[in-house]
């Protein structure tokens, strides 16, 4: 057991409780009453916030009653879904400098190789075969431009 | 013109070569995405949204909607056949469904799924058909308390209808509120929680949030329960499908029932979701042998079913007629709309006649498409699940990414459906309802609109949402659903003592 589900609760309950106290603070510097047009900008959003406070103070209270054994994710789950979301976080990362086409390609390569086991030719061609389709999909046929990188402006792809 | 002629026009625009394509082409994609975990009807139509931008709103429209109804047939397959559900409205079917198929009655079990389904979309899209242009004339008379009084009504019918966790679903829907007023205050022109960044002054929109809560959070979650699934295999023989059709009309007050339950609450917007579960749990409490249920019992399977797709098709009505989208699917195609330039609501009726009547139509024609065509491919697509996770789901994930790049070509819209999928991640996991927050996320600016209008025309006193009978009608019910779960256990409690005493 790695982490416990009442402690998550509490956790999230408070980062709620966080995200309404931006958004009324935000809304602080803007007309939280009545302004020249009828209720301000501040208006809606600081009740809004001030709303989610009150909701997160409740559900933190309700958390408290969760039986402090049970357990959120388990050693081997948080590990499958890790190995999912490093790669897929390194994708997002690399994207803006490599193009959606080159990074799309070693992420899905990488992942064959390292979690389908098959060998790095056979996923090579797998992941260009995927590219290929997707530059067909969106350049050509919906008229809808990915973002390109170096390598395709190296090869005279725009 | 009288709602049999204008259904008649509607078919002339639907019943083109190039609709019925694109009819076809939509209802295998959704069958597709509802067939793959991770990837469902939501963010299916929202994926596709961005490559629809060039083309004809009717022609638009068709394609996403039978998107739609090709994912609600396709997520009711892998419930049966890998007791996966594609879709979280289908878990219901799961229950009677894999049991059944595991017996290894699986044709019986999907002819029966795909008739109750199609039995529910019919009615769903006869109600909406009958009613849509009576609501829109109703509605045609509003001002803005009453709008705000049916968006009130759509947000706190998730807390009292939705089935969740009530403050949860209250938190969710308020975080969509916030996310809703990020960017330029349309009243004002001022700049809201903003922080300086020139990227969010066009606020954030709901697409991002749906790729990243319903898809990589949706796979997070998946590959948590490992990476391999076991399905039953079949072959369709049309005898047994037929067979079975024809035992159906044997289930005709489950159908009904659940078709009720279905277009009730895909009206008001407790979702496909809640519906295949309250109606599952009626018919068992109904049945004449409850036991049966859990086990392969037919009725399990008609009833979560004819209830889920009677909701997704009738979550439509009030999206057009109103411009309050009765699902989460319902709202992302809603937003799809306002970015063709359409204003939903009932305008639509009266400007754009051929769009509303064109899809209404292809509401018709879609549905026996999906039908035909998900029977056709039921090989097919469980074949697609027997493709290693490895590569399907890296795959949906780029998909997922790429989607959210083309909204707006941008790579923050990129990183946070990345955000936005640790968010989906621990929400699923915590029970957090998502849906409420993306439509809070569509209808939060309108809200926020129609409550400034009302306290500008009331001079700021709360009691114009009391000051006809249909705005203190909605708005009353729209507290006695807020408020329903604390006087729920106040009955609870109260009967309790009287038991005791």
């Amino acid at each position: 057991m790695l982490a416990r589900r009442r402690s998550i609760e509490l956790g999230t309950a408070a980062a709620i409780a966080i995200f309404g106290g931006i958004v009324a603070t935000e809304s602080l510097g803007h007309d939280t009453g009545w302004g020249d047009t009828g209720p301000g900008a501040g208006y809606f959003p600081f009740r809004i916030g001030l709303l989610l406070i009150a909701v997160s103070v409740g559900v933190f209270i309700q958390s408290l009653r969760i039986d402090a054994d049970e357990s959120f994710v388990s050693g081997t789950e948080l590990n499958s879904s890790r190995a999912v979301f490093l790669p897929t976080a390194v994708l997002v990362a690399a994207m803006p400098w490599l193009g959606c086409y080159v990074a799309s390609f070693a992420y899905l390569a990488f992942m064959m190789r390292r979690h389908g086991g098959y060998g790095w030719p056979r996923s090579a061609a797998m992941a260009a075969a995927v590219m290929a389709v997707f530059f067909a999909v969106f350049e050509i046929w919906f008229q809808v431009p990915l973002a390109k990188g170096p390598i395709e402006t190296a090869l005279g792809i725009y | 013109m009288s709602d049999f002629a204008s259904l008649l026009t509607g078919f002339q625009t639907a019943l083109t070569a190039y609709h019925l394509a694109l009819m076809v082409g939509g209802v295998l994609l959704g069958i597709l995405v509802g067939v793959l975990p991770g990837l469902g009807a939501p963010n299916g139509v929202s994926l596709l949204l961005p490559l629809t931008f060039s083309m004809e709103p009717v022609s638009g429209i068709i394609l996403l909607s039978s998107m739609y109804w090709g994912a609600l047939f396709g997520g009711s397959t892998t419930s049966i056949l890998f007791n996966i559900p594609g879709e979280p409205s289908s878990v219901a079917t799961t229950f009677d469904g894999y049991p059944m198929a595991r017996a290894g009655r699986a044709t019986e079990a999907l002819a029966t799924a795909f008739s109750a389904a199609g039995f529910g979309a019919l009615v769903g899209v006869i109600l909406v058909t009958m009613l849509a242009n009576s609501i829109a004339g109703i509605a045609l008379r509003f001002s803005s308390p009453e709008y705000f009084a049916v968006y009130l009504l759509a947000f706190c019918s998730f807390i009292g209808m939705g089935g969740g966790h009530p403050l949860k679903t209250a938190a969710s829907l308020l975080i969509g509120l916030s996310l809703a007023a990020v960017g330029m205050d349309t009243v004002s022109g001022e700049m809201r929680l903003t922080f300086g960044s020139d990227q969010l002054v066009k606020g954030v929109t709901f697409l991002v949030a749906v790729i990243g809560l319903f898809g990589i959070g949706e796979i997070l979650v998946t590959v948590e329960q490992g990476l391999k699934f076991d399905g039953i295999r079949t072959k369709i023989d049309l005898a047994t499908v037929f067979r079975t059709m024809a035992t159906m009309p044997r289930h005709w007050l489950a159908l009904l029932r659940s078709t009720v339950i279905g277009c009730w609450m895909g009206i008001t917007p407790g979702g496909p979701t809640a519906a295949s579960f309250m109606s599952y749990g009626v018919a068992r409490r109904f049945s004449r042998h409850p036991d049966r249920f859990g086990t392969g019992e037919p009725e399990g399977i008609v009833a979560p079913e004819a209830a889920d797709h009677s909701a997704g098709v009738s979550a439509l009505l009030p999206m057009l007629a109103l411009g309050v989208p009765g699902s989460a699917t319902a709202a992302v195609m809603m937003g799809g709309l306002m970015i063709w330039g359409l204003q939903p609501g009932p305008m639509l009726f009266v400007e754009q006649h051929d769009f509303v009547w064109g899809l209404i139509a292809s509401m018709y024609l879609a549905n026996i498409v999906a039908v035909v065509l998900v029977l056709a491919t039921v090989p097919l697509f469980s074949a697609v699940l027997r493709v290693p996770f490895s590569i399907i789901g890296p795959l949906i994930v780029v998909v997922c990414l790429t989607g959210a790049y083309t909204i707006s070509n941008s790579m923050v819209d990129v990183a946070m459906a990345l955000g936005f999928g640790v968010i989906g991640y621990v929400f699923k996991k915590l029970d957090y309802p998502v849906a409420p927050l993306v439509l809070a996320m569509v209808l939060g600016d309108k809200a926020e609109d129609a409550f400034r209008q009302s306290m500008i025309m009331s001079n700021g006193s709360l009691g114009v949402f009391w000051s006809n009978g249909i705005a203190g009608s909605l708005t009353t019910l729209a507290l006695a659903f807020a408020l329903w779960p604390v006087l729920a256990r106040v009955f609870a409690w109260a009967s309790a003592r009287r038991v005791l005493a």
